[in-house]
């Protein structure tokens, strides 16, 4: 391997599967760990389904080009990130490479950032194959293909013409702008940085949700199964957390010095995971009350609202690192377990809601993140 | 009048600063001491964004008894500022503005001072470090606080805008009293103002007027 494409590797490829670390082992869960155990079904079952729902079903079959989509403009922030961050800004003697030798690089490195969804495309060929419906295997690899060269097409270009940008600014001043809450900088976050692990937590959740609430509860109505399935989701926004509470704590500093009560900034996060929690509601709301007694559609909404305040509340104890704090997911995830099977989940529900409360309210203003000086 | 009270900080365990006594009347300071002598330290805790022992009292105001009335009277500007890149300036300037209650005519005096207007409308990510600087600057002179901390303010910042800083500062001691601590490592143009000196050595901060 040439020098400039083992340097390309370690500034791309590897630190983009190190961030992502949580996510790609919550989709690999979700996608390879849960399943087996659903209904009893075989594991190469279900992906042979899974499969021919994608290649048979046509809104299923964009629903997931929709989602490589999204993995691709995830993949392009990363890298544009690092093209655009000052420490890398000596990567602008890439430009100096002759046009072809740079394309065919980073057409090297964008497959290595697809290669999760290139092994997955393998498996779909091999069942597509299997099923000799070969146009839907020709459109994929077509697909797959074209974002790839595209996307290096794009960072040949921001390489070539730096300081580019995709942004169309409006020039007309005009000072009185409307009032922007608080809330709304986390929100926008979500909405623009971390579209596809939200996408991902919500297509498992709601999923898993309507799923086995509509296919159990016709056999016999209990749900201790589904709310243990149902809180892995929940428990998976705790990569999301994370994240949002780094943001606050990187980019979102002044808002500790801003004159706002305690239960002001608490508000804030509430009516932050409020709206975060919206397609689960949606989706305990669609299924109540035929599916769903009005008293587990409260118990359902309490049990993951309270659970993201307290894993937001958590970090403000101290801000763990990302491996640490999945530990402790893990450690509640059992808890709930046991409570789930003890029958305890509504004391469980009022015990998350008030401790998040009293931890976010004892240690906000002591709160504070290692390595300031 | 700011007053400390056996005001303890450390990290790890390790102590970085320690005031057992000091009061500072509503003037002009320049914090100065050497690199990781705790100047940032010291301006953090005074704005409220990190925890510390003992009590700071602001106009009779403790940081730590009463933290809402005390972030009212505080402003701060941090040395290296980082925003969300997708907010706009525009955004951020309202939201202070809201919050601090300032008069419009405030923000429009401010914005033309640093010559802000061509690029407060475009999001904070296509902004230089020095525009970055521009508008920490802008949002800590906000409302008519009792106590203004600059960390570096004139690192990064452009010609024209290290001679307005010193008429700002001299312009709101003058009509609204306000108290100002500042680091500086760059000499400050300090023919308008009365600086008094505040040297940090060995964890301990010693006034020199």
């Amino acid at each position: 391997m040439s020098i400039t494409r083992s340097i390309l590797i370690k500034l791309f490829v590897k630190p983009f599967y190190r961030q992502h670390a949580g996510l790609f082992v919550f989709l690999f869960i979700i996608m390879f760990g849960v399943v087996g155990i659903l209904d009893g079904a075989k594991f190469t079952d279900y992906h042979f389904f899974l499969i021919k729902g994608i290649l048979q079903n046509p809104f299923l079959f964009l629903l997931v080009l929709f989602f490589w989509l999204l993995y691709s403009k995830k993949t392009e922030q990363f890298i544009l990130n690092i093209l655009r961050s000052p420490e890398f800004s000596f990567l602008q003697i890439l430009s100096l490479l002759d046009n072809k030798k740079l394309y065919s690089l980073l057409v090297w490195i964008q497959f290595m950032l697809f290669l999760p969804i290139v092994f997955y495309i393998l498996i779909i060929f091999a069942a597509g194959i299997y099923m000799h419906a070969y146009m839907m295997c020709i459109i994929i690899l077509t697909y797959l293909i074209s974002l790839i060269l595209i996307c290096a097409r794009w960072y040949m270009y921001v390489i070539q013409i730096p300081g580019i940008s995709l942004t169309i600014v409006k020039s007309k001043f005009s000072f009185k702008a409307k009032e922007t809450p608080y809330w709304s900088f986390l929100i926008r976050y979500v909405g623009r940085d971390k579209k596809l692990l939200f996408a991902a937590i919500k297509i498992y959740s709601c999923t898993i949700l309507y799923e086995m609430v509509v296919s159990q509860t016709r056999v016999v109505y209990d749900l201790r199964m589904i709310l243990i399935f149902f809180s892995l989701g929940i428990l998976g926004h705790g990569l999301l957390i994370h994240q949002l509470r780094d943001m606050e704590e990187t980019r979102l500093v002044f808002y500790r010095t801003i004159p706002r009560t305690l239960l002001n900034r608490f508000l804030q996060y509430g009516l932050i995971y409020f709206i975060l929690l919206l397609p689960e509601f949606i989706t305990i709301a669609s299924l109540t009350p035929y599916y769903l007694h009005f008293s587990d559609a409260f118990l359902f909404t309490l049990f993951s609202y309270s659970l993201l305040l307290f894993l937001n509340s958590l970090l403000f104890i101290q801000f763990f690192r990302m491996k640490d704090y999945l530990k402790i997911i893990l450690c509640i995830f059992l808890f709930i377990y046991f409570c789930v099977l003890s029958k305890s989940v509504p004391w469980l529900c009022i015990a998350l809601f008030l401790s998040s409360i009293a931890v976010f309210f004892g240690r906000y203003y002591q709160f504070e993140r290692k390595s300031h000086y | 009048m700011l007053l400390f009270d056996h005001v303890y900080k450390t990290y790890d365990q390790q102590p970085v600063l320690e005031i057992s006594h000091l009061k500072l009347e509503r003037n002009i300071y320049w914090i100065q001491g050497i690199n990781g002598s705790g100047k940032t330290t010291f301006l953090s805790m005074l704005a409220g964004l990190i925890p510390f022992k003992g009590d700071i009292l602001l106009d009779g105001i403790n940081l730590r008894q009463n933290p809402l009335s005390y972030r009212r009277l505080v402003n701060f500007a941090e040395a290296e500022p980082l925003y969300p890149d997708f907010i706009t300036g525009i955004e951020l300037v309202s939201f202070y503005q809201d919050i601090r209650k300032a008069a419009t005519i405030q923000m429009d005096m401010l914005i033309n001072l640093f010559k802000m207007h061509h690029f407060l409308k475009l999001p904070i990510g296509t902004y230089s470090s020095g525009m970055v600087k521009k508008l920490s600057l802008l949002l800590a002179f906000i409302g008519k606080p009792s106590l203004i901390l600059l960390d570096e303010p004139l690192a990064t910042l452009d010609e024209e805008s290290i001679h307005v800083l010193p008429e700002l500062i001299s312009a709101y001691n003058k009509e609204f009293k306000t108290c100002f601590i500042f680091s500086s490592h760059q000499p400050f143009k300090t023919y308008s103002l009365a600086i008094n000196k505040i040297l940090i050595t060995d964890q301990s901060l010693q006034l020199i007027t």
